[in-house]
């Protein structure tokens, strides 16, 4: 326990939820700072609430820990009211373990899970008063490290950080802080340090690069400014998943987290090749973790946190093979307990259903599927590999099964969509409830009638997707969308049935620019930040001003980077990064959804992506 | 089933987790300690489990009090025969004590169960039976209102002097608001002590619980605005209290009748026969 705080009562209780930033949570750890030579300081550029609910940082908080001589502590952006507090006291950000300030330490490093955090990322370094432009610090300002699915295109940032790590921690996050604590000892230079850091594969310190572009705008080369400097950094990969670090004894935060549950991370990857998702490729190749490894670190995480709940994480839960006996364990022990058992990401058919049914009651939730397009022909253009039968049989069993309320997700904006599109979702709601009045007779309907949830997000095309060459829709485009797809909606029988929601969009622009932005836009990002941007990820905190006067004053053009279809040749920001798949591969596929033709998923069989590189898991010549 | 009540203290950090967090808080403990609990029938079940009464934020406490329901002093993290030779070892105030030391042994630090008693059937809950709770307050001189306490209070002969005269009024009264109306309440048969030493602590006496709950900060704040009602307005004190005023809970009371007389005793009186 550490008694002492960085601010005072007084302070504390002039701010919403305390318990952000007193640390002190059980499972938290404290060390003796005279044993200690690197102090590390695990950051998450959005409100605790959110970060602790963060699997990298648990894993990398528990794993650096696991280090002697090296403490890992943790902070999280402090909320609109306390980052008043400390501007107007003058108090510097601090960590919560320590509560020393953050300029202390030897290594911060953020977890970037997400495009609209980066002016957060800023109004930390600003607090802890470390220079927000890495070419600004000196030999005493901690190392700014970056990770997270956001990194595999780090460009838009890349003024703002010294290093990134690309890929999964497990492999080489000791190799980063070893090396760094072995500079220190040898007063090796910030300069000398990093090029150090440069030589350990998946890191990558931009400042080591050098940018051309063409005169329209457009990069020219992307090249190392040493020889020593790789010219592509590969992606950092866990070969064994049952073999690796995880956090079996995670921190257990006082206040009501996201995610207030224990995690078990049952596989990574995915097998489905959906062409929208970019999880889906960051993570190839598919691997599964050991059922007997889980049960065991099931009940170690369930004694040791006292949670009452335990999630199954992973992209598709369908698809991990040892599904059943999993389950089947986890009844056993938790069912006496009390303990709840969640399992998000379940394909629904006959085998989900009964899963379902037997973890939870059936009143309580409602199906979830996500055809993400309204017809067939879209859904085979992002290779979803979800048919209307599927979805429609599904539907009939769970209805039979007594559930009655039904959710679906699409997303509007995708390549090649049309009107008839559109229209397909009233037609698939519409169709899901004829299902509902033609299977289950009246007097088992007891008073309550089908209820079709349908919602839409903006589509957002991604790097390392075959979409990473498409233009997105415009705001306008996508708000016309939504018309058209109420529309469908009014236009079925059932239509009273049928609820309708979307997203905004108003952020999803921001978003699009970002995810395939390219170094020019740190300047935006600052101006942004500077004119008070942050927090851009939460509706009441988003002011599209701050970002149109910041583009506008730095002469970038959003269009540029969102709404612009970028052909084969042009050499892409992230193109140096290598997160596996290869370029040919994504344009193979990009060609494909144009034709609106599928693929197979790597179950089926193998398309070549590039990932079998790493020989493990689902790939030829792969361990499983 | 039996029914025990836990007595525990909060210092430290941990004075900033809010009540209904301490309630999760406490629900975890129940799981990693493996405590055999008690759950409610029907939809969600939920431990049976519940608190005396809430402590302000901010505030520490040698004298919180929870009752829990148990289906066994077994411990469910350990298998049928592991507790059978466990309970050989044990009998009476030892398996009160093993459980005390296995809900210690996966606490934090600032949280310590401090004592236990097996409660009698049909025994009135902790919740109900509060009537009066110790208080140790301080005004804290890092907050702008505290510090103007601490010199007004100063200014009048230091605080122990304005207390004496404070509780020599015939009547304090207050205006309280509730949910649904304003009203004046008296609050000198509320306290039944109050002492302060040199350097301005307070220690308090006052009736808590559903009926006639005097607040610290209000106590506090009524002690202010005797002192000069123009610098500190009642509600508007009140109000800016949370921040000035440091708040310790010592111990907390239940009534009880000893020869004819009413009396105040701990909620677990150190006269209880199952006891730690
Ligand atoms: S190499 Fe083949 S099996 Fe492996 S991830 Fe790529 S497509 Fe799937």
């Amino acid at each position: 326990m550490n008694e002492r705080l960085a601010l005072t009562d007084a302070q504390l209780l002039s701010v919403e939820k305390p318990e952000r930033y007193i640390g002190n949570e059980v499972n938290a750890v404290y060390k003796d700072l005279s044993l200690v030579d690197l102090r590390f300081c695990m950051c998450f550029p959005d409100v605790y609430d959110i970060g602790m609910s963060n699997l990298a940082i648990q894993i990398i908080y528990g794993m650096l820990n696991a280090q002697e001589g090296v403490w890992c502590e943790r902070c999280c952006a402090p909320w609109t009211d306390l980052e008043r507090l400390l501007r107007e006291q003058d108090i510097p950000l601090f960590a919560l373990e320590s509560q020393d300030p953050l300029k202390e330490f030897d290594i911060i490093g953020f977890t970037l899970q997400y495009e609209l955090c980066y002016t957060n990322v800023l109004q930390m370094l600003d607090l802890a008063r470390i220079p927000l432009l890495a070419s600004a610090r000196g030999e005493d300002d901690p190392f700014i490290m970056g990770g997270g699915p956001c990194t595999y295109n780090p460009e838009p940032v890349a003024d703002f950080f010294d290093f990134f790590y690309i890929g999964e921690a497990e492999t080489r996050f000791t190799e980063v802080t070893d090396t760094v604590r072995a500079a220190k000892k040898e007063g090796l230079s910030r300069r000398e340090t990093l090029l150090r850091l440069a030589g350990i594969p998946g890191i990558y310190v931009p400042s080591l690069y050098e940018v051309t572009y063409l005169s329209d705008g457009r990069i020219n080369a992307v090249t190392p400014k040493e020889e020593a400097v790789p010219k592509r950094v590969h992606k950092e990969l866990v070969r064994d998943l049952s073999d690796t670090y995880y956090p079996l004894h995670p921190v257990v935060p006082y206040i009501r987290v996201a995610q207030d549950r224990v995690v078990l991370e049952i596989l990574r990857g995915c097998i489905r090749n959906c062409r929208f998702c970019q999880a889906g490729q960051l993570y190839k190749p598919f691997r599964e973790r050991d059922v007997k490894v889980l049960k065991e670190w099931a009940i170690e995480m369930l004694e040791h946190t006292g949670h009452e709940e335990i999630t199954l994480s992973s992209l598709s839960s369908s698809d991990y093979s040892a599904l059943g006996e999993l389950v089947d364990e986890l009844i056993a022990y938790c069912q006496e307990r009390h303990i709840n058992i969640s399992l998000p990401s379940l394909r629904i058919d006959a085998f989900s259903l009964d899963v379902m049914r037997r973890i939870q009651d059936i009143k309580k939730s409602s199906l979830t599927f996500a055809p993400e397009a309204g017809s067939q022909r879209l859904r085979n253009v992002i290779n979803k590999g979800l048919y209307e039968e599927d979805i429609l049989r599904g539907a009939r069993e769970a209805f039979l099964g007594g559930w009655n309320k039904v959710k679906l997700y699409f997303m509007l904006g995708i390549p090649t969509e049309t009107e008839e599109d559109l229209l397909g979702i009233g037609d698939i709601a519409g169709k899901i409830c004829v299902e509902y009045f033609d299977n289950v007779p009246k007097e088992e309907r007891q008073g309550q009638a089908v209820e079709v949830n349908a919602s839409s997000s903006f589509f957002v095309p991604k790097p390392f997707t075959p979409f990473q060459w498409a233009a997105m829709n415009t705001r306008e485009q996508y708000l016309e969308k939504v018309k058209t797809v109420k529309a469908g909606i009014a236009a079925q029988v059932n239509q009273k049935r049928i609820r309708y929601s979307y997203h905004s969009g108003d952020v999803s622009v921001l978003e699009g620019v970002f995810a395939r932005g390219d170094r020019k836009l740190s300047a935006v990002i600052l101006k942004a930040y500077e004119n008070g941007a942050r927090y851009d990820a939460w509706t009441e905190h988003f002011h599209p001003e701050y970002w149109d006067e910041a583009f506008a004053s730095c002469g970038a053009d959003p269009a540029f980077y969102a709404h612009r279809e970028r052909d084969r040749e042009e050499v892409l920001p992230w193109d140096h990064i290598d997160c596996g798949v290869s370029k040919a591969y994504l344009y193979r596929e990009w060609e494909r959804a144009k034709e609106g033709k599928e693929s197979v998923n790597c179950r089926q069989g193998c398309e070549g992506c590039g990932a079998a590189a790493y020989r493990t898991g689902i790939c030829p010549g792969g361990a499983a | 089933m039996t029914k025990v009540r836990i007595k525990f203290s909060k210092h430290g950090p941990v004075r900033f987790v809010g009540h209904l967090d301490l309630m999760r808080y406490f629900q975890k403990v129940m799981r990693r300690a493996g405590v055999d609990i008690a759950y409610s029938e029907g939809y969600s079940p939920h431990q049976l489990m519940s608190f005396a009464q809430p402590l302000p934020a901010g505030a520490t406490s040698d004298g919180e009090y929870a009752d829990l329901t148990l289906q066994s002093f077994r411990d469910i993290r350990l298998s049928e025969s592991q507790n059978a030779n466990a309970k050989e070892e044990l009998s009476g105030e030892d398996t009160l004590k093993s459980l005390c030391l296995r809900m210690n042994s996966v606490m934090h630090e600032g949280i310590t169960v401090t004592d236990a008693a097996v409660l009698e059937q049909g025994a009135e809950k902790a919740m109900t039976s509060v009537a009066a709770c110790r208080w140790r307050l301080a005004f804290r001189a890092e907050d702008p209102l505290g510090q103007r306490a601490k010199d007004a209070l100063a200014g009048q002969g230091g605080a122990k002097a304005v207390l004496t005269r404070f509780l020599q009024s015939e009547r304090i009264v207050v205006r309280k608001k509730t949910k649904k109306a304003e009203k004046d309440v008296d609050l000198k048969p509320l306290i039944h002590e109050a002492l302060a030493d040199a350097d301005g602590v307070i220690r308090v006496l006052m009736k808590a619980g559903s009926v006639d709950n005097v607040r610290p900060a209000l106590f506090a704040a009524a002690l202010l605005s005797f002192a000069d009602a123009a610098a500190f307005p009642l509600q508007e004190t009140e109000q800016q209290m949370i921040s000035a005023l440091q708040v310790h809970r010592e111990e907390t009371y239940l009534a009880a009748e000893e020869e004819g007389r009413e009396v105040l005793l701990p909620l677990i009186p150190a006269t209880t026969p199952t006891r730690v």
